[in-house]
């Protein structure tokens, strides 16, 4: 399915507990939708740089079993951009919802 | 197996070196950094679903999708090695060239205003009875030589760090006013010439030129807005 739009949120979202590796955001994203939420994951990456240039996530290297890997973690700006994103995620396909299921 | 150091696939540092294509040196480490560990946790991922090296490695790759599309989103949010040289540049001369440039700027600003005024003495010609219109494009033609000049003024303005996404916030208008200047010379004989006039005539190649320069500009420092650039101030500390 197509994404285009909602991956930061996504992102924010998966890493808003504890922080991850940008592989493991990226499964727990297919996992979490089930297969649904399909994309390449080529295109997280430049997401995640986008996501801390604004601000709303932070990294750090860490070195694992000899290979070093980036975590990614929220700030409290990505809080605060998450629960607003969230908010107008449920209105939106809650309008949605109305209008497919009132059309029949 | 299964570390950066040993592990070698030609099909992943062609993936990398697509995706990474003119970016700046600093970005192109961070993104071949970090897409190498994901794809080793990948293969690691699959050579555990049983799957020979070969497929697991295709896979690997196969998963990452088109280094194009990833090149084109990486551009957006990292500077390329050009975008970078402006940024670091530090020219000669120091403030007599920065100084000689910005008079420079507006110098040529002040030519195209004169321009203006020739046109409109020129552009109403008797021939016989009748009253043709014409277009007076000549005192454009210096425009050919001056716009390398300009994008080195432009480069010149933009090299003070600490205020270069102010200054390239001021240059955007004084573009595009320039181009909408142009424009309105040339546009009077393209009514009257046809189309021809838009590939023919100086004066609306230099109108788009100038257009195109100041939406790159803008969009440039659309860019450069949230990033760390040389001569920022430190991130205050202790974000959560």
């Amino acid at each position: 399915m197509n994404l285009k739009g909602t991956l930061p949120v996504l992102i924010l979202r998966t890493i808003e507990r504890e922080a991850k590796h940008g592989y493991r955001i990226a499964q727990e994203i297919k996992a979490q939708s089930k297969g649904v939420l399909d994309f390449r994951e080529g295109t997280l990456y430049p997401a995640l740089h986008g996501l801390e240039q604004k601000g709303l996530v932070k990294s750090n290297e860490r070195v694992e079993k000899g290979r070093t890997r980036r975590y990614y973690r929220l700030t409290v700006d990505g809080h605060k951009a998450l629960e607003k994103e969230h908010k107008e995620w449920k209105s939106l396909s809650m309008a949605v919802d109305a209008v497919l299921e009132g059309a029949g | 197996m299964s570390t950066e150091e040993t592990h070698h696939d030609p099909r992943l540092e062609h993936w990398l070196d697509g995706a990474c294509r003119g970016l700046a040196d600093s970005a192109k480490q961070r993104v071949r950094e970090e897409i190498t560990a994901h794809y080793l946790d990948a293969l690691e991922h699959y050579e555990s679903m049983g799957l020979p090296l070969a497929e697991a490695e295709r896979n690997a790759v196969q998963e990452l999708g088109s280094p194009r599309r990833a090149r084109w989103r990486l551009r957006k949010v990292h500077l390329t090695a050009s975008e970078e040289a402006v940024i670091n540049w530090k020219p000669k001369g120091e403030e007599g060239t920065r100084t000689f440039l910005l008079y420079f700027m507006a110098a040529v600003t002040i030519l195209s205003m004169i321009g203006m005024l020739l046109l409109s003495v020129d552009r109403v010609t008797t021939v016989g009875e009748a009253v043709e219109m014409r277009a007076f494009s000549g005192i454009f033609v210096p425009y050919g030589v001056a716009f390398p000049l300009i994008v080195v003024a432009l480069l010149v303005k933009m090299r003070r760090a600490e205020g270069v996404r102010k200054l390239i916030l001021q240059i955007t208008p004084w573009l595009a006013a320039m181009g909408a200047l142009t424009f309105y010379n040339a546009s009077s004989g393209m009514l009257r010439d046809g189309l021809w006039y838009w590939f023919s005539n100086l004066s609306l190649l230099s109108s788009g030129y100038f257009i195109w320069l100041a939406c790159n500009v803008f969009r440039f420092h659309q860019k450069i807005r949230n990033m760390d650039l040389p001569g920022d101030a430190p991130p205050p500390a202790g974000d959560a």
